[in-house]
């Protein structure tokens, strides 16, 4: 018998060991078995990250009642609406009409269940919604809304109609292993653009509005791919090389062809506008301003929060953050003119009809802000 | 199930998907169905505190094996056999893993013999059947050090079990 062959047999072995094996209950074990330990330094330490899991496990939803928003100094304005949408708002698009909020992130029970909902901005309330995976991800063009559907059994991206709310195209994405992040979308140049990823690498590919078909445009690394915009006629990634140096990626969509990456000082998402391409530094907590040609540093400004999401509208950059916090930038000066403080995570912010819309998890909600 | 437990970014997402495959990779360096599941839960309570920056990336995956890994082939891994024993004879509780026939716990006993590294690269090329490339991902080193430590690995396992190790990676 060869060694390959008993390593084979004996990894199978594993395999058909775990079959008893419940993800769901490891999770609340996660908990439960740290709350166990006896009482140490390490446990002291274990404890207090417990602690943090037990309010984030069960505590911001079960134990305790909803948290209240809060308006920091320098507050954005005030809340004149709070829209339920479900568990995991995980992203908000103001186009084509209405205000659109995907949700199903970070859930048990509807891991599967995740939603696209369209917002009425004349009266705040849901006037439709359409199934989609878990984390679903948004971006609008050519008079469509298109979502990425990060489903466990197979990511698709999914077309609707604004018009109606319906899905009028399901457009399967083909990625060579179970997908583990929500894919990224982008629209321009002729394309809608999405980055596919897998654990171990990212998959680029291009939607043809017209065909509905998504085709392979180049696999690149798997850090890469945190964020993607079209803006100055190239098709932008952003992320880490495989040594998990920042940089650059750009796409010519006429060829598809990659140029030599390009090193940043930001590694997350990106975003159009103010005629710039814009960058999260996840890493550095910064927000980057590039030239959308040459990717040239324009300016820099500071967060000191991890930016997550970005949209610009309403001529400012919004900056969603795990943390809570909302920060406007004005795109004319480069300056921080308002932020907001949300209790949970704030995944996403946007701005139209007069308003600002974010995703607030804690509340299982749309804010509505009134700028002051 | 009929739970709907909110968590901050992808997290869950990432852990229902990634738990099973590390619980694995944990019971297979640690040779022990008490230990695997309390290291898995270790590397993602780590993730998790530092989700922040962990979660912004796309390489959560290797990360967390890395985490398990290294906790499985460290110290630490007889300290929380030695709690979790105890746990589970407090609660009652059965492991979710079952025990391996002798001869693919032998192999596995064989394995956690290796040095540490060469341990892990085995693990993750055979069990979790990734490329040299990806290994070297998750032990974060050289793809020629991966591929050393499988030839030193497999020319020691071949020896202890007397099996030809014809099959060069």
């Amino acid at each position: 018998m060869t060694l390959d062959a008993r390593a084979r047999a004996a990894a199978q072995a594993i395999d058909r060991s775990a079959t008893r094996l419940d993800p769901v209950a490891g999770l609340d074990d996660l908990v439960r078995r740290r709350r166990r330990r006896p009482v140490g330094k390490a446990a002291i330490a274990v404890a207090t990250a417990t602690m943090v899991a037990v309010v984030a496990l069960v505590g911001i939803r079960g134990l305790q009642p909803p948290a209240t928003v809060t308006q920091p100094p320098g507050s954005l304005g005030r809340v004149t609406a709070t829209i339920p949408v479900g568990f995991g708002p995980a992203e908000v698009l103001v186009s084509e009409g209405a205000v659109w909020v995907a949700a199903g992130q970070g859930t048990v029970s509807r891991a599967d269940q995740g939603t696209v909902a369209r917002i009425d901005p004349a009266t705040g309330t849901e006037t439709g919604a359409v199934g989609a995976g878990p984390a679903p991800r948004l971006a609008a063009g050519f008079g469509s809304i298109w979502a990425a559907n990060n489903d466990p059994s197979g990511i698709s991206v999914s077309r609707i109609d604004p018009g109606t709310g319906q899905v009028t195209a399901t457009i399967p994405i083909s990625v060579t292993a179970p997908a583990v992040k929500p894919t990224q979308l982008a629209v321009g140049a002729g394309s809608v653009w999405v980055i596919a990823s897998n654990t171990t690498a990212n998959q680029l590919l291009r939607i043809d509005p017209a065909t509905n078909q998504a085709a392979p445009v180049s696999t690149v690394g798997e850090f890469m791919g945190s964020g993607i915009a079209v803006a100055g006629g190239l098709v932008w990634l952003s992320g880490r090389d495989d040594q998990l140096v920042s940089q650059l990626l750009r796409v010519n969509p006429a060829t598809n062809r990659i140029a030599n990456p390009l090193p940043a000082d930001g590694d997350g998402a990106l975003a159009v506008g103010g005629g710039s391409l814009w960058q999260a530094g996840v890493a550095t907590q910064t927000i980057y301003r590039l030239d959308p040609k040459s990717g040239r540093k324009l300016a820099e400004i500071p967060l000191g929060v991890v930016p997550q999401h970005l949209s610009a509208g309403d001529g400012s950059l919004w900056v969603g953050s795990p943390s809570g916090r909302v920060t406007r930038i004005d795109l004319a000066t480069n300056t921080v003119t308002g932020t907001f403080q949300v209790a949970g995570s704030a995944p996403a912010a946007a701005a139209g009809y007069g308003s600002v819309w974010i995703a607030d998890t804690t509340n299982a909600a749309l804010l509505r802000i009134q700028p002051g | 199930m009929n739970r709907a437990v909110p968590l901050p970014g992808p997290f869950e997402h990432f852990y229902l998907e990634e738990y099973p495959r590390v619980v694995k990779l944990a019971y297979a360096l640690s040779g022990s169905r008490m230990a695997a599941e309390d290291i898995a839960q270790e590397a993602f309570l780590r993730a998790y505190r530092d989700w922040e920056r962990v979660g912004s990336y796309a390489h959560q995956a290797a990360w967390v094996r890395r985490v398990a890994a290294n906790l499985a082939t460290s110290g630490l891994r007889r300290r929380l056999v030695e709690a979790r024993a105890l746990a589970r004879l407090a609660a009652r509780r059965e492991p979710a893993l079952d025990p391996l026939a002798a001869e693919n716990a032998d192999f596995w006993r064989a394995v956690r013999a290796l040095p540490s590294r060469q341990a892990q690269a085995v693990a993750l090329y055979y069990l979790e059947d990734l490329s040299i490339q990806q290994t070297a991902r998750v032990l974060d080193c050289a793809e020629g050090t991966v591929r050393a430590h499988l030839a030193k690995a497999r020319r020691t396992l071949a020896r202890r079990l007397q099996l030809d190790a014809e099959e060069e990676p």
